[in-house]
């Protein structure tokens, strides 16, 4: 149980490195291509950074430390 | 006569508590680099950026991302009770820190067109950058703390807060160049 909790939790984090390099990768080309979409460029860094505070920081886990307990 | 071990209710109580105060500390340095934030666009607007090289900026934030990675590699590991990988991957973290810091202070800095001294912009520039890094050079000597308290066993699947409060801030100084990034490199077009 505990060694299928311990896959999930490194799958998810392969999975965010992935979609924070995939969007850094459209940053790039954007900001060769299109350099004055700046909307564009910050919502893409929005998007990122949401993922790294959700997944990354569990931001959740200060909200609800009673899942912490026991577990 | 207490014996100064905490009980496992009591030291996730604590833990709760701490993880208050590093997100309130988050929270408030978050202010500083909103900040410098608005302050580039400000000074240089929406069309304008500083002329610095797009490879060494995308060389360095790819270094920053994969560190991140191993640092939530490193955390997920200490809770899950496997010590040497959360070394392992602690190590290759603090290692990437390092790299980073060579990238923007040893490279970016040295092959900047202009001083600080230049304009405002500039200056923005080097301050953006130069508190960034400060910030990163903690990050490294809090994980290289942490990384060293490990291998002396105070550390286990239950009780690692300081372990989670390293990964945080490291995550954190990632989040703050996220925004960085398209700021100084990607945004604007190069002065004529």
């Amino acid at each position: 149980m505990d060694e299928e909790k311990k896959k999930q939790a490194y799958r998810v984090g392969s999975v965010i490195f992935i979609l924070l390099i995939a969007f850094t990768i459209g940053e790039y080309f954007i900001g060769v291509v299109a350099p004055l979409w700046a909307a564009v460029l910050l919502a893409i860094a929005t998007i990122k950074a949401y993922f790294v505070v959700r997944d990354y920081m569990h931001i959740g886990r200060v909200f609800s430390p009673e899942d912490e307990v026991g577990s | 006569m207490t014996t100064g071990i905490a009980t496992l209710p009591d030291y996730l109580r604590k833990t709760t508590t701490n993880r208050l105060g590093l997100w309130l500390f988050i929270a408030s340095d978050l202010f500083v680099f909103a900040g410098l934030f608005v302050s580039r666009f400000y000074l240089l607007g929406g069309s304008v950026r500083p002329d610095l090289s797009q490879p060494v900026g995308l060389v360095v934030t790819t270094i920053l991302l994969v560190s991140s990675f191993f640092a939530n590699r490193g955390e997920t590991a200490m809770r899950y009770g496997d010590r040497k990988a959360f070394e392992r991957s602690f190590m290759i973290t603090i290692a990437l820190g390092v790299l980073f810091l060579i990238g923007v202070v040893g490279v970016e800095w040295q092959i900047a067109p202009y001083g600080a001294n230049q304009d405002a912009a500039w200056s923005l520039f080097y301050t953006m950058t130069g508190f960034h890094a400060f910030h990163v050079l903690t990050g490294v000597i809090f994980l290289v703390v942490v990384f060293r308290h490990s291998r002396k066993g105070l550390y286990d699947s239950e009780r690692h807060w300081p372990v989670e409060a390293a990964a945080v801030y490291w995550h954190f100084i990632d989040v703050v160049w996220i925004f960085f990034y398209p700021a100084l490199y990607l945004i604007g077009l190069p002065p004529a």
